[in-house]
Formats: C-alpha cells, sequence, structure tokens
C-alpha cells in the first residue's frame, strides 16, 4: 500500500478546496432536514386516527391522491346532536372523509361566503362536495317536504348522487326519530341511544399483492422521509461527481502516469478513491443526523440508528454510482448531466414524492432503483415488521455488485485504449 | 459572419445525439408516469364498468330470503349480483379469482364486507351501499315512521375553473419543464469554445458581444423548440395529451425557448466551471418546477402563493393548460410579459458577460 496515504491526502485536500464539493458534504443535507420539516409537514393530525370526521382547521393538505374516498367539506352550521348523527352516519358508510368546520359562537358566514368558500376550496383541492347544514336544521327535521341540508357540488363526481341518497336517508331518520320523540315526549338524544347499532359491521379488504397499508400518520412519515431521501440522493450524487473531477483531472494531467512510475498500484489507487467515497458518506450522513436530532429529534418513527444505516448505504452506493459513470465517460460534463439524470428519474419511479400504486407497471420498473427498497423498508419498519433490515443490506450488496463489475468492465476497456 | 456562427453551433449541438434523444424522451416517459400517479386525484368518479358482487349467507340468518329478493331487484346492466356457495375461507380466494369488486358475507349477528382492492373507489361505493341498505333496515324495524319520500336535500352546482386531465395536465407541463432545462444542449457548444480558444480566435476577428450571444442564444432556441415540438408529438402518440389553442401554445411554447436559452446561456457564463453552471441551472428550474407545478398539480400543490407567484414556470404551466381546458387564460398577459422580462434581462446580462470575457 505504497502512498496511500499521501494520496488520501492529497485528494482530500483537492475536494476540500472546490465549494461546490463542500456545498454537497454540508449544505445539501441541512437542506434536506429543512425539507423533511417544511414539506413533508402537510396534517397537523389532530385527535386520534380514528375519529372519522375531521376538524377543518386541523388539516393542511387535502389533497388526497389516491381520492378512494370522497372528500366532503361539512359547513355545520347547527353543531347539534342530529348533525353530529347525521355525519357520524356518513362517515361510516366509509365512502367518504369528512372535514367539518364548526362555528364559534358569534361567528357567522353568509351564504355567498360560503359559496366562494366552497369554490376555492373545490379547486384547490380532491374535495368534491360540501355540505351546509342549516342553524334552524333541528327546526326544520320536525317539517315534512323540505331540502334542509344543502349539498354544494363542483366537479361531476357520481358520488353525490350517493351522498344525497344517503343525506336523505339518514334525515329521515332523524325525522322520524324527531316525531318519536314528540309522541313520546322523550328527547332525541334518548332515542338515539336507545335505537343501537344496526347489524355489527367488519369491513376486509382483499389486496392484490403484499403491500404495507398505512395511516394517515404513517403516511405523513414516510412522505417526509422520502423528500429528505430525494435531497440526500442529490448531495450522494454529486459528492460524487466532484470525486470523479478529481479523476479525470488525474488522467489529464498525467498523474496517474506518474503515479504508476512511481510504483503504486492501481489497487492501491482505486482503495483511495473508494476511501473517499466512504469518508464523504460518512460525513453526509454525520451532518444529516445531527442536524436532525438537534431540530426535528430522534423520532421518527423508525428506529434511528438504522434508519442512518440505510442512508448511510444509499449515500455510498451513489457516490459509488457517480464514480463508475466517471470511469464509464471519462468527462465531467457528461458524468454530471448522467449523474443529474440519474437523480431525477430514480427518485421520480421510486415513489419518493408520491406513493406508487401496487400491481401498477410502474412499481414494477420502480424495482430498479435503490431509493424504492429504501421505501420499502422504511415503509416496512414504520409498522413494525422483522427482518427488513437484512433485506435491505442484501439488495443495496448486489447493487454494489452490479455497479462494481460495471466498473470493471469499464476500467478494463479503458486500460487497453 | 453571425450566419456561419449560427450554422456552426447548430452542428456541434447536433453532433450530440444522445442529449437530443433524451430531451425528446424524457418528457413523454415522465408525462406517462406522472399522469398515470395522478390519474385518480385529478379525475373525478364515474363508473362506467359493470360491477360484479357476490354474496352468501349462513344459515339462519334472517336476511337470507331478503337478500334473494334484493339481489333481484338491485340487478342491472351495471352490477351484477350473484350468491356463491363458499366457506368464510374460501371469500378471499374467490374474491380474487372472479375479479369481484365486493362480497357480502352475513352470519347471524354481523355482516363482512370483502373489498378488492384492485377496484378500491368501486368497493368502497358498494359498501357504501349494504351499510346504508342495513341501516336502513334497521331504521325500519325499530323507528315507527320512515319516511322515504322526503327529500331532505338540494344539489347546487357550482361553476369551477375547468380540470384538466392528469393526461394532458402532464403532457403540456413537462414539455414546459424540459425546455426549461433545454439549455444543456448549448453547453456542448460552449465547452468546446473554452477548450479551444475560440473566444481569442474570434477577438481577432472583431466579433462583438452581440454578436456571439446571438449566435449562441438562436442555434440554441431552435434546438430547444424543435425537440420539444418532437417531445409532444411523441406524448402525444404515447399517451394522447393534447393541447389548447394551437397557435398561441406553440407561440408561448416558443417564447419559452428563447427565454430558456437567454436564462440558460447566463447561467454558465456566470459560473466559469460548465459542470457547476449545469447543476446550478437543473437546480434552480427544479425549484421553478417544483413551485410552479410541474410535480405535483398547481392548483393542490400546498407550497405558499409567494412562492408560487415568484416562479415562472407557474405562469407558463397555468397558461397553457387554462388554453386547453378553457381555451382563454387570464395568465397569458403576465406569461409573456415574464417571458420577454426574462429574455431581455438575461440577454443584456448575456451581452455584458461576453464583452468582457471578450476583452479578457
Amino acid at each position: 500500500m505504497k502512498g496511500f496515504f499521501t494520496m488520501l491526502k492529497l485528494n482530500g485536500k483537492l475536494l476540500l478546496r472546490s465549494k461546490g464539493y463542500l456545498c454537497c458534504l454540508i449544505l445539501i443535507p441541512i437542506i434536506a432536514v429543512i425539507m423533511m420539516n417544511t414539506v413533508g409537514n402537510f396534517g397537523k393530525t389532530e385527535g386520534t386516527e380514528e375519529s372519522l370526521i375531521k376538524s377543518w382547521d386541523s388539516i393542511g393538505d387535502t389533497s388526497d391522491i389516491e381520492n378512494v374516498r370522497m372528500s366532503i367539506k361539512v359547513y355545520d352550521k347547527s353543531n347539534s346532536v342530529q348533525s353530529n348523527y347525521l355525519l357520524e352516519q356518513l362517515a361510516k358508510t366509509s365512502s367518504y372523509k369528512i372535514y367539518r368546520l364548526t362555528y364559534k359562537e358569534g361567528e357567522e358566514q353568509t351564504e355567498k361566503e360560503i359559496l366562494d368558500d366552497a369554490k376555492s376550496v373545490m379547486e384547490s383541492s380532491t374535495i368534491r362536495a360540501a355540505l351546509v347544514i342549516p342553524e334552524d336544521f333541528v327546526e326544520q327535521l320536525q317539517q315534512e317536504e323540505n331540502s334542509a341540508v344543502q349539498i354544494i357540488m363542483g366537479y361531476e363526481d357520481e358520488r353525490v348522487t350517493l351522498l344525497q341518497n344517503n343525506v336523505n336517508q339518514y334525515c329521515g331518520v332523524l325525522h322520524a326519530m324527531t316525531k318519536e320523540a314528540d309522541a313520546t315526549g322523550q328527547t332525541v338524544e334518548n332515542i338515539l341511544l336507545s335505537q343501537g347499532e344496526s347489524l355489527e359491521k367488519e369491513v376486509i379488504s382483499v389486496k392484490q399483492s403484499d403491500i404495507v397499508s398505512l395511516n394517515e400518520e404513517q403516511q405523513n412519515s414516510r412522505s417526509r422521509i422520502g423528500y429528505a431521501l430525494c435531497f440526500l440522493t442529490i448531495s450522494f450524487v454529486f459528492s460524487g461527481v466532484f470525486i470523479v473531477n478529481v479523476l479525470i483531472q488525474e488522467k489529464d494531467n498525467r498523474s496517474y502516469n506518474r503515479m504508476k512510475l512511481s510504483l503504486t498500484t492501481s489497487r492501491c489507487y482505486i482503495a483511495v478513491k473508494l476511501c473517499m467515497v466512504l469518508v464523504t458518506s460518512i460525513v453526509q450522513v454525520a451532518i444529516f443526523a445531527i442536524v436532525l436530532a438537534l431540530t426535528t429529534g430522534t423520532n421518527l418513527g423508525i428506529p434511528y440508528g438504522k434508519f442512518l444505516l440505510m442512508i448511510f448505504l444509499q449515500g455510498i452506493l451513489f457516490n459509488f454510482i457517480s464514480l463508475v459513470l466517471g470511469i464509464l465517460c471519462n468527462n465531467l460534463m457528461g458524468v454530471t448531466f448522467l449523474s443529474f439524470v440519474i437523480w431525477c428519474v430514480s427518485t421520480l419511479i421510486a415513489g419518493l414524492y408520491f406513493p406508487i400504486v401496487s400491481g401498477s407497471v410502474l412499481e414494477k420498473i420502480s424495482n430498479i432503483t435503490p431509493q424504492r427498497w429504501f421505501m420499502k423498508a422504511t415503509e416496512f419498519f414504520i409498522v413494525g415488521e422483522k427482518g427488513v433490515l437484512l433485506q435491505y443490506v442484501l439488495v443495496i450488496c448486489g447493487f454494489f455488485l452490479i455497479m462494481f463489475t460495471i466498473g470493471l468492465v469499464g476500467m478494463k476497456r479503458t486500460e487497453k485504449e | 459572419m453571425l450566419f456561419i456562427a449560427i450554422k456552426n453551433n447548430l452542428k456541434l449541438m447536433l453532433r450530440n445525439k444522445v442529449l437530443l434523444v433524451f430531451l425528446l424522451v424524457a418528457p413523454a416517459a415522465i408525462t406517462w408516469i406522472l399522469s398515470g400517479v395522478f390519474e385518480d386525484m385529478m379525475g373525478v368518479y364515474s363508473n362506467t364498468d359493470t360491477v360484479n358482487i357476490a354474496y352468501e349467507v349462513e344459515e339462519g340468518s334472517p336476511y337470507e330470503a331478503y337478500l334473494e329478493q334484493l339481489s333481484k331487484e338491485m340487478s342491472s346492466d351495471q352490477i351484477r349480483i350473484s350468491k356463491y356457495n363458499v366457506t368464510k375461507e374460501q371469500v378471499e380466494e374467490t374474491v380474487k379469482k372472479q375479479e369481484l369488486t365486493a362480497f357480502l358475507y352475513i352470519t347471524k349477528d354481523s355482516y363482512i364486507v370483502y373489498e378488492y382492492d384492485k377496484y378500491n373507489t368501486q368497493a368502497h361505493v358498494v359498501e357504501n351501499l349494504f351499510t346504508t341498505m342495513f341501516d336502513q333496515l334497521h331504521a325500519a324495524q325499530t323507528l315507527t315512521m320512515v319516511n322515504k319520500t322526503i327529500g331532505y336535500s338540494e344539489i347546487l352546482k357550482l361553476d369551477l375553473i375547468p380540470m384538466a386531465t392528469s393526461v394532458n395536465y402532464y403532457g403540456i407541463i413537462e414539455i414546459a419543464y424540459f425546455a426549461m432545462c433545454g439549455v444543456v444542449t448549448i453547453s456542448i457548444v460552449i465547452r468546446s469554445e473554452r477548450k479551444n480558444r475560440i473566444t481569442r480566435r474570434m477577438q481577432v476577428a472583431k466579433i462583438s458581444g452581440m454578436t456571439m450571444y446571438l449566435a449562441k442564444v438562436i442555434p440554441c432556441s431552435i434546438a430547444v423548440f424543435v425537440d420539444m415540438v418532437g417531445a409532444s408529438i411523441l406524448s402525444h402518440l404515447l399517451v394522447g395529451n393534447q393541447y389548447g389553442n394551437y397557435t398561441e401554445s406553440i407561440g408561448i411554447l416558443l417564447l419559452l425557448s428563447i427565454a430558456a436559452s437567454a436564462f440558460g446561456i447566463l447561467g454558465l457564463y456566470l459560473v466559469k466551471n460548465i459542470a457547476v453552471g449545469i447543476v446550478l441551472i437543473f437546480s434552480s428550474v427544479w425549484f421553478m418546477g417544483f413551485y410552479g407545478g410541474t410535480f405535483q398539480n398547481y392548483m393542490m400543490n400546498v407550497v405558499p402563493d409567494q412562492l408560487r407567484a415568484i416562479s415562472p414556470l407557474y405562469y407558463v404551466n397555468r397558461t397553457l393548460v387554462e388554453f386547453q381546458t378553457m381555451g382563454k387564460s387570464d395568465y397569458a398577459v403576465p406569461c409573456v410579459c415574464i417571458l420577454v422580462g426574462i429574455v431581455l434581462i438575461c440577454s443584456l446580462g448575456n451581452v455584458f458577460l461576453m464583452k468582457r470575457e471578450m476583452e479578457e
């Protein structure tokens, strides 16, 4: 290992001189933490997840990528037992996601204001209908032939008709209860209690393939981790590019030839480069880990140490990929461009920005990206499955093997030239 | 002189076929991915397929006769209800094998709804039908005066800004995004100029900074524009997206190509290292896209309005999309103004920078 440490020192010096490398080393991991805290922090989840009716104020983002249940915003001016019953029954049908807006004392919203608000809400989210429950809802239930509840409809979603049928049905039940209360002298609350539940219901989801289903809070932490990884990948890929930059310059300046003359083996030369990759990833992950621990804390829903280990493996892999690309391309422009493409495409198809639908073609394609495996492992960790880490490490080793082979073939080729 | 330079630069750019092919294929590929992912979110539910439902009633359940009656009533072209004689354990398998949307299994004191996640939305609608059916039966048993005929609600339809389908949306928006990235094509020219000391030689030929700038921005704009038109055609063939107001859309795309070229060249001249310059341009374009709706729909984006307002891509995206959905757009004028502004400012900066480089 002649000259190993000399070369290592020189390489380090050269790298630290470049501002871009420092940026990848320090700045981007910090940006990743910031992105994790801002972008991914969509829902301020309030109360238990099981609560069927969510408070409108508790949510920041109502865009529902799956759109399986129709999202409804409810303007509940009545805020009574009856309106509560109606909304609960609607939520129990599990066709709707209900966001309820209640009014404080003295707070009012005219019809026009409601319509304007509903318009802007429907245009900017997946909310497809709004319900307006009037103040005199309880009184209106006493009468027959009226239209107490107003359903505001935006885009032509067929489920709105279903909603109307449901509203009519449950209002009919409420109406009957009111009548019965009048006849027997009981309050509606008592009748509601004495009514009891109808036949017990159980729902079982039959899955096409083995996928993990996450609840909303878990989805949130998943998407935050996804965004963080997206930024970390940039820093990994481009720090690799800077390491390659040194390699290419050494070739251009014939340092490589001189080094050969000094009886240093090419194995030693490669070891130095790999060492740089290793050190770079360690520093990047360390900075990310420290800043994250200081700002957000270590509670991410998965064990912190394992999380860092997983990121570290990604770090070495992507630094290494850039290095291999450098050996193959042998020009900086090409490597920069290819690395950028790899970053763009892999983060996109790995589903770091959005969850991937299971069973789709995209899911199959996405398995070729390392980040997809990271996200899979994260999901398993979040729901508390065991034996995930081993699988992840093996897969990453597989990726390494492939890249290593490609790198070796590339080196053989350039050496021949 | 100008024409010769333009011709030569164009030739140089065309030599790098990988880059051109990439710019041609990438927008179409990403359109395909994103439009698939966001299809449900940007679509409205309407059921056109036949829904297959099955049920099984355990012996001794009071609902046995009722369900037979009901299934006959409910069956139509849209819904097919059939009875399967299976045990509880076999239900999941049956659902997968028979491609059933949902399976209703009724025991003595409860009912189980099996939902196939392949038909997620439909299955939830079916679950709604089951739930309300049992609720109704329950109400009828416990309450005396359930009146079904009263309409307790009225539907009010609002006029909203039309929503683009995910295919059209991403088809348009990725083109705009990659047009902004298209400047990489000229980086080859700049690289070879710096490598072969062409600037020195141009000094001898007494070429002005303006000519030098035009010799770059014109071929670059042409290349980007042609590439983007090609990419549009390709993605139309692949996913079938469409534009609206073709003349105006093409005009904006052309203007965008010029603006993107001017902006990119400025980026490459500001930083001496081309690789760093490209990273700089790409990341700024990424941020513009992130806040301007390239990845998530600009209407549903959760980013703050102020950040969205400073992203030039937002105006371009919105104009092009609204041309498609409404045939007109209030954002067209600001969009054109911003693009022209970018062209002017970046051009001034470029001419200045190139002049300085020539004088060095």
